[in-house]
């Protein structure tokens, strides 16, 4: 195993909504900023790798149209995963073990407020007998709730504490949309 | 229960429906309010100074954003064309008609438009064009404000000054 570290990151601004910029605009931004603080030259990059799911755009491909924030000139090595950064990191990850490569960029992006989160969920399910009946989020978070109280022996209360010590742990994390 | 050998389904219907806003972007959204006005904007690569023509916020060569205004014309040269004979759903052109790829003065990429007022026959790699706007009071957001292109009458642009756009 080759050890490998985060030497940098950057978030864009955890806001509810975003009316005015498209997903290239808020990238670029904080591609720049995580390629500074690690002072690593963009040339270095052996290898690009973006998490997405076009589900929560409502675009297809929409992961190839991010590549313009990327800076893809002179050709790069540059990889997409449909889910998230973190299953992005781990194929730079796998790569970094396999191949020489000593740096690379891993970029997450999706705006879940352009379209109905609860019934986009569905599309996770699968397709023969479950999305037809379009089970919305919620619906299977309570069913999930539910069956977890009947299985355990806790309690409603239980549960509503877990929120509680969340929401309460959220008030010193400037990026929680819901907190207090 | 029947005995009878039952029918394989081979094929069911799930029907998906979402709708989803869309979120054009701060640089296309410059770019369509100049169409509203009648004006064709270009913006301009903060690092390579490429000027790119409908304009999505970013230079995708270098990774950065497009921020200047740039003057581009509603004139140009036809660099690629196809000549549609075929009816599609939710275009609504008389056939047959001429998409072009158009390189606008001043911008350094191309960009879709129709050709019209030529026989399809004539239209040619090199050939000048200018947009045909719809009437002032009809100008919007949107391409459509661009009803198509036309010849100019203009000697062909030589290939050199487009070869890089092909």
């Amino acid at each position: 195993m080759r050890d490998v570290a985060i030497v940098s990151f950057a978030q864009s601004p955890s806001i509810r909504r975003e009316p005015a910029r498209n997903d290239v605009e808020m990238l670029m931004p904080v591609i720049a900023e995580a390629l500074e603080r690690s002072k690593v030259k963009r040339d270095r990059v052996g290898f690009w790798c973006s998490g997405s799911t076009d589900f929560l755009t409502g675009q297809p491909f929409s992961f190839v149209g991010a590549l313009d924030a990327v800076g893809a000139w002179p050709p790069i090595s540059e990889s997409h995963v449909e889910m998230d950064g973190a299953w992005a990191l781990y194929e730079a990850w796998i790569r970094m073990q396999h191949e020489n490569l000593d740096a690379a960029v891993v970029y997450a992006f999706g705006r879940s407020s352009l379209g109905p989160v609860p019934d986009v969920m569905c599309m996770q399910l699968d397709p023969y007998v479950l999305t037809p009946l379009w089970p919305d989020a919620v619906s299977l978070a309570a069913l999930q709730a539910r069956a977890y109280l009947e299985a355990s022996g806790k309690t409603e209360r239980d549960l509503a504490e877990v929120a509680i010590r969340n929401r309460r742990n959220a008030k010193a994390n400037p990026n929680a949309q819901v907190k207090g | 229960m029947s005995d009878a050998p039952k029918e394989i389904v081979k094929r069911i219907e799930t029907p998906i429906h979402l709708t989803f806003q869309f979120t054009p972007g701060v640089g296309a959204s410059r770019f369509l309010r100049g169409i509203a006005e009648g004006r064709i904007l270009g913006l301009r690569c903060t690092q390579c100074a490429k000027v790119y023509v409908s304009p999505r916020g970013s230079c995708p060569k270098c990774g950065a954003p497009t921020l200047d205004e740039a003057k581009v014309t509603d004139r140009g040269t036809i660099t690629s064309f196809s000549i549609v004979r075929v009816p599609s759903e939710g275009i609504d052109i008389e056939l047959p008609f001429v998409c072009a790829s158009i390189l606008l003065d001043g911008a350094d990429n191309t960009f879709y438009h129709v050709i019209r007022e030529v026989p399809v026959e004539d239209v040619r790699m090199g050939m000048r064009v200018e947009a045909v706007w719809v009437p002032r009071e009809e100008l919007r957001a949107s391409l459509e404000s661009i009803r198509h292109f036309k010849p100019t009458g203009e000697p062909d642009a030589p290939f050199d000054s487009y070869k890089e756009h092909l």
